[in-house]
């Protein structure tokens, strides 16, 4: 009978089912599966019939086939969470203002936290949309005296602005600088066109290099030549609404003013339109002009080393080695030009928002430390709110001890009541979310005003923040439910239903706790917003 | 009928397995299925359809006799109940009701249908 090349069917897939399936279900299947194998030996080839077999018993698993799967399980327990919902409810409605305390101070606090959140994250993103931001870097510029360098440093900070020859200077010798970009400090100018007069103030002359260095996207023009030619302009998409409505105003002219000390009265083309400037950009501007027109109005400053009106930025090639460039800086200087007291530094692009030291800067600075204290406000803020709703949700369980030990003698486990008290506590949690969207909405406004920033919920709340913000709630939810419901589940059911409470005692002590430390971070706060307030 | 709760390929299989009387195990039941039919069945589906209508009480079902393919493992032979066969001659009677009442009411309709 037996065949020296006996074809079997595979194991695995046996052995597989053998855990999934009902037991009184395998003697039939598995003679009806082997059959078929058999079956499909005979038609096709034995490989093919093999992955029939573990595909057939793959396509097995259907839950009335499957172990230890009741079928109306979930009947049951549905009653049992509707129960939970009803009496959750129950206990909202009852106890009004209780409820109301507890779900608008926690949405207070994750609204609060949440626009802090936003805050130090516009901070924090300022100039990160350009592309090449890690190889962009500008210049500063300085002047040592010959002793005691650090007093000197401090009396006489480092500039950004400043002179206009180390632009090319730099380019020429130093192979590593790939593109120089220099503009000119913020100029004035009125811009007439037609009937429309507008005094521009934030207007820079610039380098025909800006585009291709900074990631501004031009919505008509030639990125490489719209700042080339003197007197071509590069209006923002608002600006050019400003003057031309609707109208394609490529190719038209302002009439431009002159510019004190920087250029002559004359017509300005339309090179280019560019999208706006984001407003987490360290500097911005309406327009800009071509610094040939700067140039040609006044040739004789571009090789002067004492005058100060240019901001010079620079791209780097991939291999660029900063410290090593610093060391290359004094003879570099000695070669170029002659004061010896004069030095410059260099600033990556990451760090001239919120990390330079340098003055006259072409725009805003952030303050580092001012984020550092607003996450910690932020966070004292939110754990002040959790604290709160621990309290009170401890301080109410005593009135719930009766229903605990009534659902125990029916028959409760430890471990439902646990999921029912955190369920609870995430109902109000979730709430509280509701209002914490609404207080965040309100405020928004303010917040803007306030702040002067163009803050946008849905730059926030994007798919890499969204795990965050859900994982917060969830947290908080079960930080503030967790004492709540692992104190009531604990109750003995006979010493409860006759009156006595015996956890009681820990509990007070845990809330004296809580609340002393609640009380203590918020006159922390207040103690510190009333001393920077008074400074 | 609403009672019954009889799907469609369920009525299938039931009435497969009214047909094939003493042969009706899961194997010959799904090659006869897949016959009449003609497309390719899972034992799955098979085996939950069968494993449902016997909790229903549609069919009952008893170990027979193993042959040498099944490596000695006993088939299983379903039976038809007697309330299944209440059910299927219930539903052929809906079923011809409805169709007697299209080619009453509408004869181009019934026309239409056929054709179809």
């Amino acid at each position: 009978m037996m065949q020296p090349t006996e074809i079997n069917p595979p194991e695995w897939p046996v052995k597989f089912l053998r855990f999934f399936l009902k037991k009184e279900y395998l003697e039939e299947i598995e003679g009806d599966m082997e059959e078929l194998f058999f079956d499909h030996v005979e038609q096709f080839s034995q490989a093919k019939a093999k992955r029939m077999y573990a595909w057939e018993m793959l396509k097995l698993l259907r839950p009335i086939l499957l172990k230890n799967v009741r079928h109306t399980p979930t009947l049951n327990q549905y009653a049992m969470f509707k129960n939970y919902f009803k009496i959750a409810w129950r206990n909202l409605v009852k106890k009004k203002a209780y409820s109301v305390i507890n779900i608008f101070g926690l949405g207070l606090g994750m609204a609060c936290c949440f626009l802090i959140f936003m805050f130090v994250q516009d901070e924090l993103s300022y100039d990160n949309y350009h592309e090449k931001g890690d190889r962009i870097y500008r210049v500063t510029h300085g002047y040592k005296s010959a002793k005691d360098s650090e007093e000197s440093a401090k009396a006489n900070p480092f500039w950004v602005w400043g002179n206009a020859p180390i632009g090319p200077a730099l380019l020429q010798n130093f192979p590593e600088i790939e593109k120089v970009v220099q503009f000119s400090g913020r100029a004035d100018i009125l811009l007439t066109y037609e009937d429309k007069k507008y005094q521009e103030d934030g207007i820079f002359f610039m380098d025909s290099t800006a585009f291709e260095i900074f990631s501004w996207p031009l919505v008509r023009g030639n990125p490489k030549t719209v700042l080339a030619a003197p007197y071509s302009i590069v209006l923002t998409e608002s600006t050019a609404r400003k003057y031309f409505g609707d109208a394609d105003p490529i190719g038209k002219s302002l009439q431009g003013s002159e510019a004190a000390g920087r250029s002559n009265a004359g017509d300005y083309t339309v090179t280019g339109i560019m999208k706006d400037v984001p407003s987490n950009s360290h500097f911005r501007f309406n327009a800009l002009l071509s610094m040939s027109t700067f140039k040609k109005s006044r040739p004789d400053i571009f090789d002067e080393w004492g005058y100060v009106d240019s901001y010079t930025y620079f791209l780097v090639k991939e291999q660029f080695n900063a410290a090593a460039f610093k060391q290359k800086i004094p003879a570099f200087l000695s070669r170029v030009q002659k004061d010896p007291n004069y030095t410059i530094s260099i600033e990556p692009l990451k760090d001239v928002y919120l990390r330079t030291s340098a003055q006259r800067q072409p725009g805003e600075t952030g303050s580092l430390p001012n984020i550092y204290v607003f996450s910690i406000i932020g966070i004292f803020i939110l754990v002040i709110a959790i604290i709160n709703f621990m309290n009170l949700a401890t301080a109410r369980s005593m009135e719930r001890g009766k229903e605990v030990g009534i659902r125990k003698s029916i028959g409760a486990e430890r471990s439902s009541l646990i999921f029912q008290f955190l369920g609870e506590s995430f109902i109000i949690v979730f709430l509280s979310v509701l209002v914490a969207v609404l207080i965040i909405f309100a405020a928004l406004p303010y917040m803007i005003d306030f702040t002067g920033k163009e803050l946008v919920i849905l730059r926030f709340v994007n798919g890499e923040t969204i795990p965050f913000l859900i994982g917060g709630v969830l947290l908080i939810g079960l930080a503030a439910g967790s004492y709540p419901a692992l104190v009531l589940s604990g109750f003995t059911p006979a010493l409860v239903l006759k009156g006595i409470t015996r956890s009681a005692a820990g509990g007070v002590n845990l809330r004296r706790g809580l609340v002393i430390f609640q009380f203590s971070l918020s006159i922390a706060l207040i103690a510190g917003t009333i001393i920077v307030y008074s400074q | 009928m609403k009672k019954t709760k009889l799907g469609e390929f369920e009525e299938l299989v039931l009435l497969t397995v009214a047909t094939l009387q003493a042969n009706a195990y899961g194997v010959e039941i799904k090659r006869e299925l897949e016959y009449r039919l003609k497309e390719k069945l899972s034992v799955g589906s098979i085996q939950s359809a069968l494993k449902r209508m016997e909790e229903k009480g549609f069919l009952t079902s008893e170990f027979g006799e193993t042959t040498l393919k099944r490596g000695g493992k006993r088939k299983r032979i379903y039976t038809t109940t007697s309330y299944a066969h209440k059910v299927l001659a219930e539903m052929k009677e809906i079923r011809a009701g409805l169709w007697d009442s299209i080619a009453a009411t509408v004869g181009t309709v019934a026309h239409e249908l056929k054709v179809i």
